[in-house]
């Protein structure tokens, strides 16, 4: 089957299915598939222990370079996994570039940071422990101070072959991070068949969402987060906005391509109200 | 077992290599991981899917067939996923190749995933203005509808929803240009549209545009997507890996065949190995037994057994338990002091157990005791077997019974001790017989010299001479087997004393020149003057030797010349070789003959011996005497030419070298001087010896050149100085040669003349008689007697002297200084007491007797003398303690003491030097021996003698008559020991009892009386030869031995030739039988002495017990003193018993005497 013969089958199956959402919407009837948002997996898969030593890591300021600054300090879950800044503030009361971004849910985020650099939350661990603005440290120095501790050396001994590195740490972490999900929230209790979860007005709304094309990009279990998108897809935001700085380069900044420039990773529109 | 067995270093180091290169090998053919293979190829085929549902999930999105981008997503993140998880295993796979396929599937991925989040982001524009224009075209008419708007407007927007909607959702842009027209026709009809629809008229317009421009946007990019040929690249991922794979699988079939390989060679080398193995066992097997053999062998023939370092028994074979008597259970575990003897003493075992514990194999005889107790003897081998330190480790011991070789040992040691002591009791036997034999030889030849001066009848002469010749020549044969004895027992020692080779020589030539001459022999002695004079060495051997070689030459030559030539054939540090030859013209000798020659008693054969006589010792003791100064010996011979026997002797060199002979003598060097024999070997010689002194020399072969040569020089004015001739010569002789040169008056001046003889002297000098002068030179010529004859010649123009016998004891001041001289004889038996009284007192000297050693002490105390001569076997005390005694005297630290012995050895001579006596002679006594000795050692002195009126004195010259033809003086005067009274008295009586001897020869030949003519020529023979009458003696022997060849042989010329000297012998004593007889003594006693008779008869009683032949004399002085008296018959028949040597009778006979006399007349 060459391409063209299959393009063409999928096509003609997939006419019906566009269809439907059109004329569902349309009926604002209560048909729930393929609904463009998921609801948020109701359990994880993390093993408990190493998710407990990631949550001590999270919150262990000697992770960084003078042991005041922890993960938490800038998102911490007690706080919707946010500081509340505009921009953070940093090590020596260093201020940072962008609003820090909340630590629940970000497990359902394709790619980590506005621009994606990370790919996953391992990758992203490490980045504001040796940022300079941030946390100022670096691995070696990290290694060192947990090794001093008796308890990392044995929890780290049981749940990790190597024992105190890099790679354990970073994963630990981000184990951690990926039990913080905010599941089972009415509108999933709606969206797996409890009609009466939501008001009429919410459900009302979340038909406008769609209608609209919201839900165009803001889809999926976190309602975003999984897709890069222009900042002003069908008009030019940031020559509106005015003012612009590298950071608003988006993506660009980390692939190098021009298409790229103001792209930045659609925001989940979980838990914003 | 001469090949090791077994297997060498190198299959073993093969062996080791290939026991490690195995699992090497294993281990690399099992490097393929099938698992991983497995693995890669369901993750590559999970890749391919993975990204075929990526692709799907993309178009299932575009489509909407999807809700959201979750599952798109997730599909991305799969491929991720699954692409980190290859990669992870590409990187182990460390290949080139296969890393730059997965580059390029990693560069398509990224820019396939860079699609479609471009592909997301553009669909989620496209979806949103999609799904918000039916919205916004509702809205519209909505508004236009409120608003009355036109309807065409209405209905065109709807067109373009529909047609947009479709646009979206179709292939292909065939729509388009309707869709654009359509945009152109609202827009150009837009000022129609009321107001209250206008925004929603500019959003349709908006999203229419924004549709068609992101739904060609979107298909671009799925179009992108499925052009990246990641599919593509996959497979070349999985083809590189099958690529790298396959090459991999080929090694690793490598190292497969690898194994096998080493695996094939191990099992060969295994099986070599084991082959090998098997080999060296069957080998060993084999050697096993052999060895089994061996020991089995070992063991028929052996004792043997084993024991531990500590000497503790581990094996014994059956030999050993039958030997000892034990059984191998007893023996076993115990110590090899079981069967230890208390023969051998600890040293014996402590230096066996050195030996053995030192590695080394101990030999040895060892005494054991068996278990019964009874011993046994074995010869013993102890071999210690070494572990790899070379420290024994165990004993292993091989004996043999020797048991009956140790008995027949003893019994040899036995029997070699009574051999020992059987030739010692030889050897003692021979040095008694030596003695004894000696003792009465002195006795004989002693009294035989002093009977011979005695008045005796002509008859008594002869009789007793003989005995004197046979003695001398008995002592000769006793010498001669007493030295081979001695030599035999090696108890024959060289003397190395300085000695004159020239007297050597003269003293053989001695010896030899009268047989020599009585055969017409010649004898010349070839001894360059260059030869040293003075050597040192035994000349008493050297003159041995000399004269057997040259004895025997006399002996085996009738015709022709001896010469006994010395030749030096090497000189190096004082020491000179010479070789000495005595050459003949003898029988000559067979090649067989000449080998055998130097054996003992062997001559040339046995029929020799009849013939020539002689003990066959002479050469076999020469060849030991030469063996013995360190030279060899040997003959060159042919049968019917001659011999020469040759010998060759190192000498040392005396430092008394003589001043050679020209410096000693001046006058002599450089004469000129003419010899003329009719011999070859005689000018030769006589050349040499005269060139050696320096002089010039001719040689001429016959008188008449010689005369002629004589003249020419005188007429040259060079005359010869010296002429010698030989006597007798073909043709012109010597003495008639001399009378023509005496009258020749063309021969002037004269030269001195030398007359060569080898014929009696007095011959020569009466054919001489006035007529020439001349010196007589007899031959053989020795240097120093050729030197003298010239010297002579030259010092006195005439010297006709019969004095070439330079005799000491004629030498009157010699005499004359020990004259007088008071000499002591130590000696208990009664001849030889007589015989050394007589010979001193006839040399003038005054002699006292002591029978043994105590006596001369005793006389010593009383009496002084000048010398004394020593007899060493003594009754009471012996020669040398006396020798000891005297010693130790004050007075006699320094008289002189001679011993005289018949011990002839060096090694008791030796011993009486050693106890401090000053010399030696040697019994019989040879008087000029002993008086050459006593003159050596007795001061000269003018001492007061009183010879003993009846010992006869030193006869002065002047009783000889003038020279006698056909007698020959002075070997008669050597036979009566220069007695010239009894010679005189023999000539005179020879004169009267022979003359008549012829016409009874002749009268008794006719009467066929052959005995008593025999008797008679044979009787004659003897006294001839001893008055000196030798041609008479020669001629005599010459018809005795006619006559014994029967009575028909041809004895005419024989007796002519006889009967000729006989006459000439008789005219020649007709001088002497005109001188009155020296007045006989008084026979007649008017009065019988008769104490003096009594005296007699003691003595001779104590004679007779003695059988001592001093009787006959007693008897005789008895019968002159009775001889009147009626007992004088009694007395004649005691005399006549004693000459019949009846002892026993002539007792019987002196006691019917003495009885007789008792009685009163």
């Amino acid at each position: 089957m060459d391409i063209k013969s299959r393009y063409i089958v999928i096509l003609g199956l997939t006419f019906a299915a566009v269809s439907g959402p059109f004329y569902e919407a349309s009926a604002a009837g209560l048909n729930l598939k393929n609904e463009p948002i998921s609801p948020i997996p109701l359990k994880h898969n993390e093993n408990p222990r190493i998710a407990n030593l990631g949550r001590l890591l999270f919150n262990d300021t000697r992770l960084s370079a003078n042991n005041t600054i922890s993960c938490a300090t800038c998102h911490d879950p007690k706080t919707g996994g946010v500081d509340g800044l505009p921009v953070s503030i940093g090590i020596y009361g260093s201020v940072g570039t962008i609003n820090a971004p909340t630590v629940y849910n970000s497990s359902l985020n394709f790619v980590q940071f506005w621009d994606g650099r990370a790919a996953n939350l391992e990758d992203q661990a490490g980045a504001p422990i040796q940022n300079p603005i941030e946390m100022n440290s670096n691995w070696d120095d990290v290694i060192g101070k947990l090794k001093a501790d008796a308890d990392y050396r044995v929890a780290f001994g049981e749940l990790y072959p190597n024992g105190i590195t890099r790679e354990a740490i970073s994963n630990a972490i981000a184990t951690f991070e990926r039990t913080l999900t905010t599941p089972n929230a009415r509108f999933d209790q709606f969206l797996r068949g409890d009609k009466t979860a939501i008001s009429t007005e919410e459900l009302d709304g979340y038909l406008l969402f769609k209608s609209y094309g919201c839900s165009s990009c803001h889809q999926g279990a976190a309602v975003g987060g999984n897709m890069f998108e222009k900042m002003g897809a069908l008009r030019d935001y940031f020559s509106d906005r005015g003012n612009i700085t590298n950071a608003d380069l988006g993506r660009f900044n980390v692939t190098g391509q021009q298409e790229h420039k103001f792209e930045f990773k659609v925001p989940s529109l979980r838990n914003i109200a | 077992m001469n090949s090791k067995p077994g297997i060498g270093v190198i299959p073993w180091f093969v062996l080791g290599t290939l026991m490690v290169l195995l699992p090497f090998l294993f281990f690399k053919s099992n490097s393929i991981d099938y698992e991983s293979r497995a693995q890669f190829l369901h993750d590559i085929a999970r890749l391919k899917e993975l990204n075929v549902t990526l692709n799907e999930d993309m178009i299932k999105t575009r489509f909407g067939l999807l809700p959201n981008y979750d599952k798109l997503v997730t599909a991305g993140i799969a491929v991720t996923t699954a692409s980190t998880i290859l990669q992870k295993r590409i990187a182990l796979e460390n290949n080139r190749p296969l890393n730059q396929a997965w580059d390029i599937y990693i560069n398509h991925l990224t820019a396939k995933q860079s699609l479609i989040e471009n592909f997301k982001s553009h669909n989620a524009i496209l979806r949103n203005s999609v799904r918000y224009l039916p919205l916004i075209t509702r809205e519209f008419e909505l508004e236009n509808q409120q608003a009355s708007g036109s309807r065409e407007h209405a209905k065109a927007i709807r067109s373009l929803l529909e047609k947009t909607l479709i646009l979206n959702l179709d292939q292909g842009f065939e729509h388009l240009v309707g869709i654009e027209g359509l945009l152109k026709t609202i827009k150009a009809g837009s000022q129609d549209i009321p107001n209250r629809a206008r925004p929603a008229y500019e959003d349709i317009i908006l999203h229419s545009q924004t549709i068609l421009t992101f739904k060609k946007a979107v298909d671009e990019l799925i179009n992108g997507v499925y052009v990246i040929p990641i599919k593509a690249s996959i497979e070349n991922v999985l083809a590189t890996y099958f690529t790298k794979f396959n090459a991999h699988q080929k090694t690793v079939d490598m190292y497969r065949t690898g194994v096998f390989v080493v695996a094939a060679f191990l099992i060969i080398l295994v099986t070599f190995v084991l082959y090998r193995l098997s080999v060296a066992r069957n080998r060993l097997d084999e050697s096993v037994t052999k060895l089994n053999f061996q020991k089995f062998a070992l063991d028929q023939h052996a004792i043997v057994s084993i024991a531990d370092v500590k000497g503790n028994i581990s094996y014994v074979n059956e030999k050993f338990c039958a030997i000892s008597g034990y059984t191998s259970d007893e023996l076993i575990g115990r110590n090899h002091r079981i069967v230890k003897s208390d023969e051998h003493d600890k040293a014996t075992f402590k230096g066996m157990w050195k030996t053995i514990s030192g590695g080394k194999v101990w030999h040895g005889e060892i005494k054991n005791v068996a278990k019964d107790g009874s011993h046994y003897w074995v010869r013993s081998t102890i071999v210690p077997f070494l572990n790899k330190n070379n420290k024994p480790f165990q004993y292993v011991s091989i004996r043999t019974d020797i048991t009956n070789h140790k008995n027949m040992e003893v019994d040899l040691v036995h029997t070699k001790d009574l051999a020992v002591k059987a030739n010692q009791s030889k050897s003692e036997f021979l040095a008694n017989m030596s003695h004894e034999i000696r003792t009465p030889m002195n006795a004989i030849i002693g009294l035989s010299h002093l009977a011979l001066q005695t008045d005796l009848s002509v008859k008594q002469y002869d009789y007793v001479s003989k005995i004197l010749s046979s003695s001398t020549t008995l002592l000769q044969i006793i010498n001669d087997i007493l030295d081979f004895s001695k030599i035999e027992a090696g108890k024959l020692s060289m003397e190395r004393i300085p000695f004159k080779i020239d007297t050597v020589i003269d003293q053989v030539c001695s010896v030899i020149s009268q047989k020599a001459d009585e055969k017409g022999i010649d004898v010349y002695i070839s001894r360059p003057p260059g030869i040293p004079m003075h050597l040192i060495g035994d000349p008493l051997r050297l003159g041995q030797i000399l004269t057997n070689l040259a004895n025997n030459a006399v002996k085996f030559t009738d015709t022709g010349d001896i010469v006994i030539a010395l030749e030096e054939t090497n000189r190096f540090l004082g020491h000179v070789q010479l070789r000495i030859s005595v050459k003949d013209t003898g029988i000559g000798l067979s090649d067989a003959a000449q080998k055998k020659l130097f054996s003992s008693f062997s001559q040339a054969d046995t029929s020799t011996t009849r013939k020539y006589g002689g003990t066959g010792l002479g050469l076999a003791i020469s060849k030991s005497l030469v063996e013995l100064m360190g030279g060899t010996i040997g003959v060159d011979s042919e049968q019917g030419t001659g011999s020469t026997f040759y010998f060759t002797t190192d000498f040392e060199i005396s430092e008394e070298q003589a001043v050679p002979a020209a410096g000693k003598n001046l006058g002599i060097k450089g004469l000129k001087v003419l010899v003329t024999d009719d011999k070859e070997v005689a000018r030769t010689i006589f050349s040499l010896i005269l060139k050696g002194f320096g002089m010039t020399v001719k040689t001429v072969k016959t008188a008449d050149k010689a005369v002629q040569e004589l003249q020419s020089a005188c007429h040259k004015g060079v005359p010869y100085d010296v002429a010698i001739f030989d006597w007798k010569m073909p043709g012109l002789d010597g003495i008639e040669a001399s009378r023509i040169i005496a009258l020749e008056p063309l021969i002037s001046p004269k030269p001195h003349f030398i007359l060569v003889t080898a014929h009696g002297r007095e011959e020569a000098l009466k054919e001489a008689k006035g007529m020439a002068s001349f010196e007589i030179l007899t031959k053989p010529i020795s240097p120093s007697t050729m030197f003298d004859a010239v010297q002579h010649a030259m010092d006195t123009a005439f010297y006709a002297k019969v004095n070439t016998h330079h005799d000491l004891l004629s030498d009157d001041t010699a005499l004359q200084s020990i004259l007088g001289a008071k000499i002591l004889i130590v000696e208990d038996t009664p001849m030889n007491q007589q015989v050394a009284q007589e010979f001193l007192e006839n040399f003038g000297l005054i002699t006292t007797i002591a029978n043994e050693g105590a006596e001369a002490l005793e006389i010593l105390k009383t009496h002084d003398f000048d010398a004394i001569l020593m007899d060493i076997q003594m009754p009471v005390m012996d020669g040398i303690e006396a020798t000891k005694a005297i010693r130790k005297m004050k007075k006699y630290k320094g008289l002189p003491i001679i011993a005289m012995t018949a011990h002839a050895m060096k090694e008791e001579r030796d011993r009486c030097l050693r106890v401090g006596m000053n010399d030696h002679i040697a019994k019989p006594i040879d008087p000029d021996i002993l008086f050459r000795t006593l003159l050596k050692w007795i001061k000269p002195a003018q001492r007061d003698h009183t010879p003993k009126p009846n010992i006869r004195k030193f006869t002065p010259p002047d009783l000889l008559p003038a020279p006698i033809d056909g007698i020959n003086f002075e070997v008669g005067l050597r036979h009566t020991s220069n007695n010239q009274t009894l010679y005189v008295d023999l000539l005179r009586q020879f004169k009267i009892t022979q003359a008549d001897c012829v016409s009874d020869l002749i009268h008794e030949l006719h009467t066929e009386n052959s005995p008593a003519a025999l008797r008679r020529i044979h009787t004659l023979k003897g006294i001839a030869g001893m008055i000196g009458a030798e041609r008479l003696a020669l001629t005599a022997t010459t018809l005795d031995l006619k006559l014994q060849a029967g009575p028909d042989s041809d004895y005419a010329t024989a007796l002519t030739e006889f009967s000729a000297q006989m006459d000439r012998v008789l005219n020649g004593l007709q001088v002497l039988i005109e001188e009155p007889r020296p007045p006989a003594q008084e026979t007649t006693l008017t009065k019988v002495d008769l104490s003096q008779v009594q005296t007699h008869i003691d003595q001779l009683m104590g004679l007779l017990q003695n059988a001592d032949l001093d009787s006959l004399q007693i008897a005789h002085e008895l019968s002159t003193n009775l001889n009147a008296t009626p007992h004088g018959d009694m007395v004649k028949v005691l005399v006549t018993n004693l000459e019949q040597f009846d002892f026993a009778k002539a007792e019987r006979t002196l006691n019917d005497l003495t009885e007789r006399l008792s009685k009163p007349p």
